[in-house]
């Protein structure tokens, strides 16, 4: 199931009236790439990935795959695999006529129908349920099963709305790997689209995080975590503090006091912090740090860390993360004690506002 | 937002934009969608939108020409007996469709499933039979030595016979038994929905079981016995056969009229013009009806 | 067990027991009229009286070998057969449309679908003979077929578009995903999916064509009269004891079909 190919979508729009849900999207993806679309819900996610699959006819664009436009191809000649959210399994099949029906619809003989449907089954390790009902297996199961439904029949790409999301946390995770893992073996151009922005960071070799119908930001999960393009996505992907800074000249201040930066954009608006990245001040830190007092306001214990909110000198509120290890409970006085913070200068990202 | 979007040619790219294309693909699909009722519609359309609007046409033509005169024919007495005559009956009907049908519904939407399965099918009996086996049923039933007169004479209610049948009586009786499963089944549907923890706070509110039953049970009731209303109006509005079989002649509803003009006297004018009148109105009532609810789930589906 | 609580507002079945014997009196009252006329169609006498006295097959052998009653059920029997078979696949496929298209106006075509219920049956009928009149098909299979087949289509439109409302769209998605066109994927897994909606759209339709009266006194006649053109003549001139024989046949015909309704709507409900 090699020599996958690669996507490319161009000035892809979606208009409802004057709603555009889709706004001149541009889009390579790579063959072989794993792509996850993440966003919040109403983003405009799942209308990219209903557009590729062919359920949502654009308004304008291109989609085309090794020089071929599909925009205005219907679903069923597009040759892309589809895993949907609630599996979407033929109840009056049972699982290996499930697996067989995009062989069946490409008039694929006998033979060769039952030896990839059986290969398919041993690639989700569920060949010993072929002659189950759909209705039997667990969600896990069936997840699995239209897995390899969906990748039977060699598709250039394979889309995923949401696979995961009727899932419990454990198997969550545990499929989140083994799609990974698949993927990795099969080399299959692959779209997902998810929510959870937990799950693109663990899968995807490339996220685009979509915002009001646009690319908010396309880069690798730790781009994307590391540098932010702006306040949404910074806030949209992992946990994040937006401080508000003022600009003098070159430079940015955090209520007066210069900031230490190696990445900012043009228009910086914000210092974003993450609470894993703050740290206890040193004296030896001074070159490379910035450094911000405050007092502590409150401390949660979150079982393998704790979580501490910081009102700085400012009036501002922080919050900090450290592993809840003995030397770091020691270290942090009770509420209403001093305490002085450092940021490295690479983690202090200055990001411009993005609309929310 | 970022430098991925700015650079897209959002709609400034005259070769490259293919709205056009892509509308007219829509199009065709919406077009092969609609399609698809086509020949369902072309026979609908040319055999009963068709002749009635050819019977429309007619009403409006008198020798020759245009005239009203059919509909000015409408103001005289016999016929407003026949109209207020089919409009008594009806109101009649619902209202004793009503009156019987509701407790039944009220019971059913209460009891367990399975019996309210089994009473479902005593419902649904009478709606599957046909209509000439019921209207036979009665008229032996209760003819002059009737099964009814006999049980009544037997056990000393009565000395002498009732005249049960070939008279209103009797049509009121045999078109009940026709409109009470399109009465009972819509209203079951409604009471079913209504949530009972409603009886549960009116009951911890201090409300007793008879004043919670008309203070909140009832009002919700209301919609479900409206909508059942009006369907069996209409439906009372256009019966024929069964007045025809139990009226004994003494009974003429706008269909049998209608139905009279045309086949014995060849008034085509007469019979189109009372048929335009009865449409008019079971389409106003139709109408309202739509506002209470969706018709398409009150024969049988939804 | 009559001091139970029947309702949450803790009214006693006994209280209530004015409700359950008006109930039972009502769900008679529904019922009765069609089995007493089964007991009749064996009674000996030329009189309709109940319980009859002398029992016979006689009303049955009238029946079965009077060439008109046997020539009216069969002609009855073919319109049904046949507007069945038309009316289904139209019905269903005007659902299916209707139920894809994002057409604004597809309320508009819901309501010109089902509008055969709405207008009075009387003025389709005078309607349609006006119609059939000018193309020759007064008193034909043909003309019977079609106007029964206007009346059957809404009520499996009706069945089957409540059946595609409950039908999960994935589904057909999925099965195009998957390289099936939209009317392949409708086959092949939406239709084995709504089948038993079909199958009472069907039943519907097959009951409606049987039992329709007015339409068919009007516009069938000579060989191609049916039943209830015949029963409904009999009714209104003479009281003929071989109509409760046919009634019997027909309230046999009935329980077949309520019965295949009933397991139908039990396999909708599984869904």
């Amino acid at each position: 199931m090699n020599g996958s190919t690669g996507l490319s979508i161009s000035g892809l729009s979606k208009h409802y009236g004057s709603f555009r849900a889709l706004d001149a999207i541009d889009l390579a993806i790579g063959a072989g790439e794993f792509m996850t679309l993440l966003g919040p819900s109403g983003s405009g996610k799942t209308t990219l990935l209903m557009t590729i699959a062919g359920f949502t006819r654009p308004t304008k664009g291109h989609i085309r795959i090794a020089g071929r436009d599909l925009a205005a191809v219907p679903p069923h000649k597009r040759n892309f695999g589809m895993v949907f959210q609630h599996y979407s399994l033929f109840p009056h099949l049972n699982v290996a006529e499930n697996v067989a029906y995009p062989l069946r619809m490409r008039r694929m003989s006998r033979t060769d129908t039952e030896q990839r449907v059986a290969h398919a089954l041993d690639l989700v390790q569920l060949r010993h349920l072929s002659d189950q009902r759909v209705g039997n297996l667990s969600g896990g199961q069936k997840q699995r099963i239209a897995l390899a439904r969906a990748i039977v029949f060699e598709p250039d790409v394979l889309l995923m709305d949401e696979p995961l999301s009727a899932l419990d946390k454990n198997l969550r995770e545990q499929m989140q790997f083994e799609i990974r893992s698949l993927h990795d073996r099969l080399g299959i151009t692959t779209v997902y689209v998810t929510h959870d922005q937990r799950e693109a960071l663990t899968m995807s070799d490339r996220i685009a995080v979509i915002n009001h119908g646009r690319i908010a930001q396309l880069g690798t999960p730790t781009d994307l975590y590391n540098r932010p393009a702006d306040s949404f996505v910074a806030e949209f992907l992992g946990e994040s503090t937006l401080l508000p800074i003022e600009r003098s000249g070159v430079d940015y201040t955090l209520s007066g006091q210069p900031l230490r930066h190696d990445h900012s954009a043009p228009d910086a608006r914000y210092l974003m912090v993450r609470p894993e990245k703050l740290e206890f001040w040193e004296p030896g830190l001074e070159p490379t740090h910035n450094r911000f007092n405050g007092t502590i306001e409150q401390k949660v214990f979150q079982g393998d860390s704790l979580q501490i909110r910081i009102r700085l000198a400012s009036g501002q509120q922080i919050v900090m993360r450290r592993p809840a290890r003995r030397t770091v409970l020691d270290r942090i006085g009770e509420g209403g004690a001093e305490i002085a913070l450092a940021l490295h200068s690479d983690d202090t990202v200055l990001v411009p506002d993005g609309a929310a | 937002m970022t430098a991925q979007s700015d650079t897209a040619p959002a709609g400034n790219a005259v070769p490259d934009d293919n709205t056009r294309q892509l509308a007219a693909a829509g199009r065709g699909e919406t077009f092969r969608h609609f399609a698809l009722t086509f020949p369902a519609l072309l026979l609908i359309v040319v055999l009963v939108f068709g002749p009635v609007g050819w019977l429309f046409w007619l009403s409006l033509i008198e020798d020759g020409q245009f005239s009203l005169a059919h509909y000015q024919r409408m103001w005289t007495a016999a016929y407003f007996e026949i109209f207020s005559q089919t409009f008594r009956i009806s109101l009649l009907v619902t209202g004793l469709a009503i009156l019987v049908g509701y407790p039944l519904a009220y019971l059913m939407s209460q009891l367990p499933r399975r019996i309210a399965g089994l009473m479902m099918i005593c419902v649904l009996l009478p709606f599957w039979t046909s209509l000439l086996v019921r209207t036979y049923a009665w008229m032996v039933l209760l003819q002059r030595r009737g099964l009814i007169n006999d049980a009544l004479i037997g056990t000393g209610v009565i000395e002498r016979p009732l005249a049960l049948v070939n008279n209103l009586t009797g049509t009121v009786i045999g078109m009940l038994h026709i409109m009470l499963p399109f009465m009972i089944l819509p209203l079951f549907a409604s009471l079913r929905t209504i949530d009972l923890t409603y009886m549960r706070s009116a009951s911890n509110l201090g409300a007793s079981p008879i004043r919670a039953y008309w203070t909140v049970f009832f009002p919700l009731s209301l919609p479900g016995v409206f909508a059942g209303a009006i369907l069996v109006f209409v439906l009372c509005l256009g019966v024929y056969v069964t007045p025809a079989l139990l009226g004994g002649g003494k009974v003429v509803m706008v269909s049998m009229k209608i139905q009279q003009n045309a086949a014995l006297y060849f008034d085509w004018g007469a019979a189109s013009s009372l048929g335009v009148i009865l449409l008019a109105i079971t389409v106003v009532l139709f109408w309202l009806l739509s506002r209470l609810t969706r018709i398409e789930t009150m024969f049988g589906g939804g | 067990m009559l001091q139970g609580n029947a309702t949450d507002t803790q009214i006693t079945h006994l209280q209530r027991l004015w409700l359950y014997i008006l109930c039972g009196l009502i769900l008679i009252y529904l019922v009765f009229p069609i089995f007493i006329v089964v007991p009749l169609s064996f009674s000996d006498s030329r009189f309709m009286r109940f319980p009859p006295k002398d029992w016979s097959l006689r009303w049955y052998i009238n029946f079965l070998t009077s060439p008109e009653w046997r020539a009216a059920i069969w002609v009855s029997l073919r319109a049904a057969v046949y507007t069945t078979l038309l009316a289904t696949p139209l019905g269903v496929a005007a659902a299916w449309g209707l139920a894809r298209s994002r057409l604004p106006a597809a309320r508009a075509l819901v309501l010109a679908v089902i509008s055969p219920l709405i207008v009075p049956v009387i003025i389709t009928a005078i309607g349609l003979f006006y119609l059939y009149a000018r193309l020759n098909l007064v008193h034909t299979m043909t003309g019977i077929v079609l106007a029964h087949t206007c009346l059957a289509i809404p009520f499996v439109f009706v069945t089957v578009s409540s059946a595609l409302s409950h039908f999960d769209i994935g589904y057909e998605r999925a099965a195009r995903s998957l390289g099936a066109s939209q009317l392949r994927a409708f086959m092949t897994v939406t239709l084995p999916q709504i089948s038993p909606a079909v199958m009472s759209g069907a039943l519907f339709a097959f009951f409606t064509s049987l039992d329709e009266v007015v339409i068919s006194s009007i516009i069938s006649g000579g060989e191609n009269t049916t039943l209830t053109k015949k029963m409904f003549s009999g009714l209104r001139d003479e009281l003929d004891p071989t109509i409760a024989a046919v009634s019997s046949f027909l309230i046999g015909i009935s329980l077949v079909i309520l019965l295949l309704a009933v397991l139908m709507s039990k396999g909708r409900n599984d869904d």
